[in-house]
């Protein structure tokens, strides 16, 4: 599943070694059963929301303030968040990536400030 | 090398110049229009010992331009002739259900569809849904069959290569009357952070054929709404370019590809007649014969 199916057709018809360049990722053929990776989506999915957690997290609030506000920033992180704004509400759809965005900082504007609260002067 | 070999090579994962009818991988309209019924890859290998490993791809792009389920009434096959007649003696079916949500599977659900494996011999494997059923399960997981089957059948990375950049480059040069390989150098994987959707079985060797044997294997796509059913995508067939998967005696690594030297699918023939006068519409619900 390694070869590049390309670069073997090309090359046996020009009867010359073409190489296109393009490599299939590696670590999409694992060794065992049912040797297809993860889908790109989910494993590209699940390291933004690991961001988005250790972004959150690195404001430093309290840990129920943080988990609160994680869950809200996650939640508006994915399409079924947005398009919602579009078909129900009928926000435009070139203003709905602003319209988030300012969200998110109100959220973390509001958790910033529970760490002024909670930290020693 | 003409530019029809080069679209054969270049052009059909790649959407590159004129619709270009593959000799390897033969779509009808209605699979170019139905991404679920678009045939994309085939992949056959030695799995664990004593197991072969089969594979194909639908779906390009699935998840966003593409749906991430398979047709409800697709029935996507796996076939060997195992006797170097030019004709299928074992077929492996693949039938899946309607496509729902799973629960308890976080926020966005994970998209399921339950699926059914059925190996047919003899006359079944030429033709229609019957066969003994092998495995059971649903899509997104690994199901386990009968007598060491298992399958998945769901979301996964396209693991096709190209460089699409290059190719439409070497294809300019070459119609200027210049070869041109080193275009390829620089450009990038344009399948990469893509997915298909994949079918991949492990079965145990025996279950195919003869292990001493020269196994050759190829799949299609059919719709069983129409009676009978109609082949609407097939990787394998047509010359001129090496057109299916063999694998030689004792089913070892090596996996090569092999023409027939004989004409194939006779009983499919009047489908593919029909369907080239663009009667390539089915009719839901009504079965497979």
């Amino acid at each position: 599943m390694t070869d590049n199916v390309e670069n073997v057709m090309l090359s046996l018809q020009a009867n010359t070694p073409i190489d296109q360049g393009a490599a299939v990722d590696r670590t999409n053929i694992p060794s065992e059963f049912p040797y297809f990776g993860a889908p790109v989506r989910r494993s590209r999915r699940a390291k933004r929301l690991d961001a988005i957690r250790a972004a959150v997290e690195a404001v430093g609030a309290p840990a129920q303030a943080t988990a609160e506000a994680t869950a809200m920033v996650l939640r508006l992180s994915g399409a079924d968040a947005s398009w919602p704004l579009h078909d129900s509400y009928g926000l435009p759809l070139e203003r709905i990536p602003d319209v988030i965005a300012h969200t998110v900082e109100l959220i973390i504007r509001d958790l910033r400030t529970h760490v002024t609260d909670e930290t020693p002067t | 090398m003409g530019p029809g070999l080069l679209d054969l090579l270049l052009g059909v994962r790649l959407g590159v110049g004129e619709a270009v009818e593959p000799g390897r991988r033969n779509r009808r309209p209605i699979a170019r229009e139905d991404p679920r019924l678009n045939l994309l890859d085939f992949y056959l290998f030695r799995g664990q010992p004593g197991t072969t490993v089969m594979a194909m791809t639908v779906n390009p792009n699935a998840g966003t331009k593409a749906p991430d389920t398979f047709h409800q009434e697709g029935l996507y096959a796996f076939r060997f002739d195992v006797n170097d007649d030019a004709h299928e003696e074992v077929t492996f079916k693949i039938r899946f259900g309607e496509a729902g949500h799973a629960e308890g599977e976080g926020p966005e659900g994970r998209p399921m569809q339950t699926l059914e494996v059925r190996r047919a011999a003899g006359s079944d494997a030429a033709a229609g849904t019957g066969g003994k059923v092998i495995a059971s399960g649903t899509t997104g997981r690994i199901v386990a069959g009968d007598a060491g089957v298992r399958i998945f059948a769901g979301l996964a990375p396209d693991l096709f290569a190209a460089n699409r950049t290059g190719a439409v480059a070497f294809r300019a040069a070459l119609a200027a009357g210049k070869f041109a390989p080193d275009v390829f150098h620089d450009g990038a994987n344009y399948f990469q952070n893509r997915n298909v959707t994949a079918i991949v079985m492990e079965v145990p060797t025996q279950s195919i054929g003869d292990p001493a044997a020269t196994v050759r294997g190829w799949v299609t796509v059919s719709l069983c709404g129409h009676a009978p059913e109609v082949q609407v995508s097939r990787w394998g067939g047509g010359a001129p370019v090496p057109d299916h998967l063999a694998l030689r005696p004792g089913f070892g690594g090596l996996v090569r590809f092999r023409r027939l030297q004989r004409p194939r699918y006779d009983g499919q023939r009047g489908e593919r007649d029909a369907l080239t006068a663009g009667q390539h519409s089915y009719r839901p619900g009504r079965g497979c014969r």
